[in-house]
């Protein structure tokens, strides 16, 4: 059977088994069947299942299997750029000959397809969706068929409709089978039990309430006013084309609301009308407009109860209500219009540009309710298209008893570990893996369909222990079996902790959401629960501040009070002397209107302050320490804390100044990194890059033997990439589970160089020295330190619209384009080249680059130990941490020995994914150069070979370079003086990264910060130092450097290998 | 046999419409209260007004000089559409009987307006059965009108089975659904009708059972559960003259309709280049 003929079966069997052996012309030819079936393919789901088995192919089975020859046109690399994935298929089969570059670009070309295609229909489903249509026809005011209800419209004071809606928590949900596109090809499998919960921060002293509330009423000003209360921010907006800017601001969910509502068409987008015009024909007042304002009540980001996706519904329920759309204008909402309020809520995500499952609006249900997928019927928008609905149906659970959610009320412990991380790699990943029906993945898909029967029977019998047993038994089986990053090691040990301390009163572990780390539930027995939430606190606060500096924590762990909310969302209206907004609402708001002069004020702010001032006599104190905020004080405690810093870690404010002086001027930057024009460049030759062969194993064992080689591991870094900025010591990070432990990157490299028998030393910075210097291993201190600036507009316009970019689907583009203008508007806000130091003082300084790694350890002693402890020791292996499969080789070794050669650098032949320049010709000679630097992309991908970052250096040619010699290391003024010397030779870049900025509730800012720095590569370019070249596999010379590679590094086999690496297997 | 038919002018503020005047070729200047009662033409011998309590000096006047049998039935508060149609109850009896409402004016694509109703009292005699004009109307003009939905008979004859009063679209789009419009069009009422007995007797068991005369599309809804209930497209226009240039519009369409447009067209053009 050819995979063809298994799409057409829709048969169940593993994919890999099908590639298992075959010879690389079968595979071709199955590849080109699959390639004229996807194109004839009527059905969405054959589409997308060949698209992934394309991808799948290129890049497990053809691309290794395939010989080293044709690089990748260079447009075809435009065309994926630009998401014209059709376009660059073409381009890339166009040669006919298959390579492993090739193969590495088809593969990025067909995935991206895949979930284009798949995004596509969910969003034509949304908007074809019954009560969903309209919003995108209506193109002008004459066409605006809203209008407000009469009970909203009575002026003195206008009334206030107030909506509360309960988040969700979910029980199971089938292994992720609450992603829409699972969904909607196996409704049969797609189910969820969710839970309608109240919740309050256990030591706050608010009892349990529906966490998110939204609040609307008419105001007297002809304007669109959104105030988010939790977020503090607020804007009055007065033309229809800021309400579309997503991104301007932190008003975004609003807007989306307002939009998905229809209270602003999504057709009205550019269309010219007049939003004071809207107004007035929605209110059939001139003049006025109206107020939408949300509140989340101290649920911080990363909770995984979906708070946003129910503040979104809440919003739109409100809305709603408030035009007619939904005939209850207070109470619950029957059932029709939950439906249509979560159509809209998904309407509003992919509005906003982001994305959830179909159970995440589950609080505007009530209780406890089974979701599940239906089959798509004749007369369903996505009959014949997809085999499910795109809306799943909500069965609320009356089977289960009172007495069995009180019992669950009493046994589970509700809590925030502190960790806020995407969960979008991890939908990806499962999506993929469903669609190639992956032997283990799939066995594990339908285990967890079958633990959601005897979780519900569980619940239906009031069970909590049993229940607890399987979520226990969903979390260590199924779920982490499909997606392995689900677990991590700080949950564990959470577990271990609650296991160890309350033994068999503790009855199971229950991941809520998508992965775990952020919002958990614990089970214990009735009668330990008391004690248990008494000590979880100092639990999760213990455990975190021991893993603080290995995992990206974004907020201080916090247990809940939680209760089940039998009522789904529901709403009242507020007239009269009782129209009036919540308490936190007045303390935002009516700080600026109380240091206006009373005569500016409005008669009816004046009454409606009256009126807070009456209701809310108790916030008195919290009002007036609003009016004399005490921001001033904080702020001056960090920036001493960042004087000292800088003082501690050498920074050379004299050369600071000079840096900031060129980067304003120009004479540095993004631009003027790149060599000259006139520089010659091409690839490399054949005779430059040798081959390591057997021959010189018994040479490199040999020196090995004698300890001539010692493994140095550069550790400086904060997991920019890895953490989207959120900076981690990603050496510590555990990243990686191989039997029951998890492994960090340090600890990988450890184990390889205690397993090679060499000397072990990490280089770090000033952020990673102390917690690995506390793991024990040898350790050299980083001596250098910048301070980040502020970018200039012209980087920031270079960056974005020169340098070349990785498109978006269509609406992510669009609110990515929204944020990097008001991203540029506060590079002018905060003045350009101005230092960076609105953060964490730890976040406004950086490692200057891993240049400085080598010459730190001159600098600061570690080399001359070692030199002295070892006096045999010649040879440096030089890596980076990420670097899992590079190992002290004796046959690379034995070819650098051969060679003669001061620094041999390990290449690997260039694929679609490695970006950042490579081996080139530079004016006839062969070094690295940093894709920075290059004049133009296309001669990127003109260069075979890319660098892998590890290097087998020569200790005297290296001490040569830098003009000394080893007994001249004892001197530290002379070694100070050789390294300032060698770095004068060596060009610094301005690098523009991502840095979080946190606050609030775990909300989190991502600014784009310039920074300098020097890069090893360069070392390449000193003749002096004689490099050579080795090409080597790339399961060793692979770097992991971002979360999504995750995936592949495992089923490419490169995990397995670094287990062969370690022994394990 | 000849009919009852029943006119609602009682709403609050369209006291004066059935008074309003409009230009005509031969500068008649007919009022509102001539069109209706011609569009009535032969169909009906006996009409009852509707009107405001304490109306009913000066709509007298009106109907005097037209040799109809007009009764005029005071509504004593303004309770909604509803009510003012359930106040008829008495003068229409045990019977089917038309229904225009007062504040539209009408116009038929050919022919005399009258061949309207002509084909709502043949539609009912064929169907026995209540029938509602209806015209295809674009969502942007729901907030002014109710509108029905159920399945297609052909021959723009439609079986009611949902009523909805000034439905937003997204009740439209959800509930009123109806085969062979335009997107975005939904049957909305042309405000003429025929109504069986049945319509009273849920008005009058309503009132019964809760003191309060229920809103005329919730009745409806009721009428389209307890017997067969159809809606019909006729080949006409109706202009909603109690809304915003209503009357302008409907003038506009008379002028346009008559020997001069083409003059008309002209002045238009002419104002239109100042």
């Amino acid at each position: 059977m050819t995979l063809v003929d298994r799409i057409k079966a829709r048969a169940h069997a593993p994919f890999e088994e099908w590639t298992a052996g075959r010879p690389l012309a079968d595979l071709l030819a199955e590849a080109a069947r699959l390639e004229a079936f996807r194109k004839d393919a009527t059905n969405l789901y054959d589409r997308v299942r060949s698209l992934v088995f394309l991808s799948t192919l290129h890049r497990f089975s053809i691309g290794p299997a395939a010989p080293a020859s044709a690089l990748i046109p260079f447009r075809a690399i435009e065309h994926i750029r630009a998401r014209r994935f059709e376009q660059a298929i073409a381009e890339l089969l166009a040669p006919g000959l298959p390579s492993p570059a090739l193969s590495s670009a088809l593969a990025t070309a067909y995935r991206g397809l895949a979930f284009q295609t798949l995004a596509d229909q969910v969003r034509q489903s949304v908007r074809r969706f019954p009560g969903n249509q309209w919003m995108f026809r209506t193109g002008h005011l004459a066409d605006y068929p809203l209008r407000l209800r009469p009970e909203l419209n009575t002026p003195g004071p206008f009334p206030v409709l107030h909506e509360a809606t309960p988040v969700r928590m979910d029980l199971s949900h089938s292994a992720w089978s609450d992603i829409f596109f699972l969904a909607m090809d196996y409704p049969e499998g797609a189910r969820v039990i969710n839970i309608s919960v109240d919740l309050a921060v256990r030591g706050s002293g608010a009892a349990p309430r529906p966490p998110v509330e939204a609040f609307l009423r008419v105001i007297d000003q002809p304007v669109l006013r959104l105030v988010s209360v939790d977020l503090g921010a607020a804007v009055d907006i007065s033309s229809l084309d800021e309400v579309f800017d997503f991104a301007r601001d932190y008003l975004g969910l609003l807007k989306a609301a307002v939009i998905a509502s229809g209270l602003v068409p999504a057709g009205l987008e550019g269309s010219g009308q007049r939003l004071p015009a809207l107004l007035a024909r929605l209110t059939g007042r001139e003049g006025c407009g109206l107020e939408l304002v949300s509140q989340v009540n101290d649920i911080p980001k990363g909770s995984r109860f979906a708070v946003s996706t129910n503040l979104l519904a809440c919003l739109i329920s409100l809305c709603m209500r408030s035009t007619g759309q939904i005939r209850a204008l207070t109470g619950p909402l029957a059932e029709d219009d939950r439906r249509q309020v979560a159509a809209r809520a998904i309407l509003g995500e992919w509005l906003g540009g982001s994305g959830g499952g179909w159970q995440d609006s589950g609080g505007v249900w009530p209780g406890i309710k089974l979701i599940a997928a239906e089959e798509a019927a004749p007369g369903d928008p996505e009959h014949g298209v997809s085999r499910g609905r795109l809306l799943p149906r909500h069965r609320l659970l009356d089977e289960v008893p009172a007495a069995a959610r009180r019992r669950l009320e009493e046994s589970l412990v509700l809590v925030h570990g502190g960790m806020s991380q995407d969960v979008g790699p991890i939908l990806e990943m499962c999506t993929e893996r469903y669609l190639l029906r992956s032997g283990p993945e799939w066995q594990s898909r339908q285990q967890a369909v079958a633990l959601l029967d005897q979780l519900h029977d569980a619940l239906r019998q009031g069970d909590i222990q049993r229940l607890a047993s399987l979520t226990q038994a969903n979390y260590d089986g199924p779920i982490q079996s499909i997606i392995p990053w689900a677990g991590n090691a700080y949950t564990e040990a959470l577990i271990a902790q609650c296991r160890a301390r309350f033994g068999d009163g503790f009855w199971g572990f229950w991941m809520l959401g998508g992965m775990s780390g952020g919002g958990m539930g614990f089970v214990f027995s009735p009668a330990v629960r008391p004690a248990a939430l008494a000590a979880m606190p100092s639990i999760l606060a213990e455990t975190k501040q021991a893993m603080a500096a290995s995992f990206p924590f974004a907020v201080e762990p916090v247990v809940y009070d939680f209760t089940i909310n039998e009522h789904g969302t529901m709403a009242d209206l507020r007239p009269g002397a009782d129209a009036l907004l919540s308490a936190p609402y007045y303390l935002l708001r009516a700080p600026a209107d109380l240091r206006q002069e009373p005569r500016l004020l409005t008669p009816e702010r004046r009454a409606e302050l009256t009126r807070f001032a009456h209701q809310y006599s108790s916030h008195t104190e919290a009002l007036f320490e609003r009016l004399l905020p005490k921001e001033a004080e904080s702020h001056r405690g960090a920036g001493a804390e960042l004087a000292q810093l800088l003082a501690a870690n050498g920074f050379d404010p004299a050369a600071h100044e000079q840096l900031r002086a060129d980067y304003r001027a120009g004479r540095v930057g993004l631009a003027q990194n790149r060599l000259p024009a006139n520089t010659l460049i091409e690839d490399v030759r054949p005779e430059h890059v040798a081959t390591p062969t057997a021959q010189n194993s018994a040479l490199g064992h040999q020196a090995l033997r004698h300890g001539r080689l010692a493994m140095v591991t550069m550790a400086g870094g904060v997991g920019s990439r890895w953490t989207k900025g959120a900076g981690v010591v990603k050496a510590l990070h555990p990243f990686h589970r191989i039997g029951n432990r998890y492994w960090s990157f340090l600890d990988i490299q450890r184990e390889k160089a205690r397993r090679a028998g060499v000397p072990h030393l990490v280089t770090t910075s000033y952020l990673t020295y102390a917690p690995i210097a506390a793991t024990g291993v040898r350790v050299s201190a980083g001596r250098s330190i910048g301070l980040r600036m502020v970018p200039t507009v012209a980087d920031l316009r270079y960056l974005w619209e020169v340098l070349p970019q990785q498109q978006l689907d269509a609406q992510k583009q669009k609110v990515r384009e929204s944020a990097r203008s008001s991203l540029l508007q506060w590079v002018r806000a905060a003045g350009e080249a101005s230092d960076y130091t609105d953060n964490l003082p730890s976040q406004c300084i950086h490692p200057v680059g891993h240049w400085y790694e080598v010459p730190n350890l001159l600098r600061n002693g570690t080399l001359a130990a070692l030199l002295a402890e070892q006096p045999a020791l010649d040879y440096l292996f030089l890596h980076n941490i990420d670097t899992l499969g590079a190992t002290p080789a004796a046959e690379l070794f034995g070819h650098h020995l051969a060679s003669g050669a001061g620094m041999t650098v390990e290449v690997i032949g260039r694929q679609y994914d490695d970006h950042g320049g490579g081996l080139a010709l530079v004016n006839g000679q062969p070094r690295l150069v940093e894709g920075l630097c290059l004049p133009s992309e296309q001669i990127e991908f003109g260069l075979r070979f890319y660098n892998t970052g590890s290097y087998w250096i020569t200790i005297n040619a290296l001490l040569a370079a830098f003009g000394l010699t080893r007994t001249q290391l004892a001197d530290p003024a002379l070694v100070a003086a050789a390294v300032r010397r060698t770095a004068q030779r060596m060009p610094s870049y301005i690098t523009i990264k991502e840095v979080k900025r946190r606050w609030g509730r775990g909300q989190e800012d991502v600014f784009p910060v310039a920074q300098f720095e020097r890069l090893w590569g360069d070392m390449t370019a000193l003749d002096e130092l004689g490099c050579r070249y080795v090409e080597v596999d790339r399961q060793r010379g692979q770097q992991l450097k971002d979360v999504t590679q995750l995936d592949t590094w495992v089923r490419d086999g490169s995990a397995a290998a670094v287990v062969g690496l370690l022994g394990l297997c | 046999m000849k009919r009852k038919a029943v006119i609602t002018a009682a709403a609050p503020g369209q006291r004066h419409i059935l008074h309003q005047t409009l230009a005509t070729p031969d500068n008649r200047r007919p009022t509102m209260g001539d069109f209706l009662l011609e569009l009535l033409a032969d169909s009906v011998d006996e009409i009852g007004i509707v009107i405001p309590a304490g109306d009913r000096a000066p709509m007298a006047d009106l109907f005097a000089p037209t040799g109809r049998r007009i009764t005029l039935i005071e509504q004593s508060e303004a309770n909604g559409y509803g009510h003012a149609l359930y106040q008829a109850r008495h003068f229409v009896g045990p019977e089917p009987f038309l229904h225009l409402v007062g504040d539209h004016f009408y116009l038929a694509d050919q022919g005399p307006v009258s061949a309207l109703t002509a084909e709502l009292v043949r539609l009912h005699a064929a169907e026995a059965c209540s029938v509602s004009a209806v015209l295809p109307t674009r969502e942007g003009l729901l907030p002014f009108f109710g509108a029905v939905g159920g399945p297609a008979l052909g021959h723009g004859l439609y079986q009611v089975e949902t009523v909805l009063e000034k439905p937003t679209p997204t009740q439209a789009e959800r509930e009123l659904v109806a085969a062979g419009l335009r997107q975005g069009h939904y049957l909305c009422f042309f405000g003429i009708h025929l109504f069986s007995p049945g319509l009273m007797d849920i008005l009058d068991a309503h009132y019964s059972a809760t003191g309060v005369v229920p809103g005329l599309s919730h009745a409806l809804q009721l009428l389209a559960r307890q017997e067969r209930y159809l809606a019909t497209v006729l080949p006409g226009r109706r202009f909603d003259i109690g809304s915003k240039y209503g009357l302008l519009q409907a003038q506009l369409a008379l002028g346009l309709q008559g020997a001069d447009r083409d003059e008309i067209l002209s002045l238009m053009l002419e104002l239109t280049a100042r």
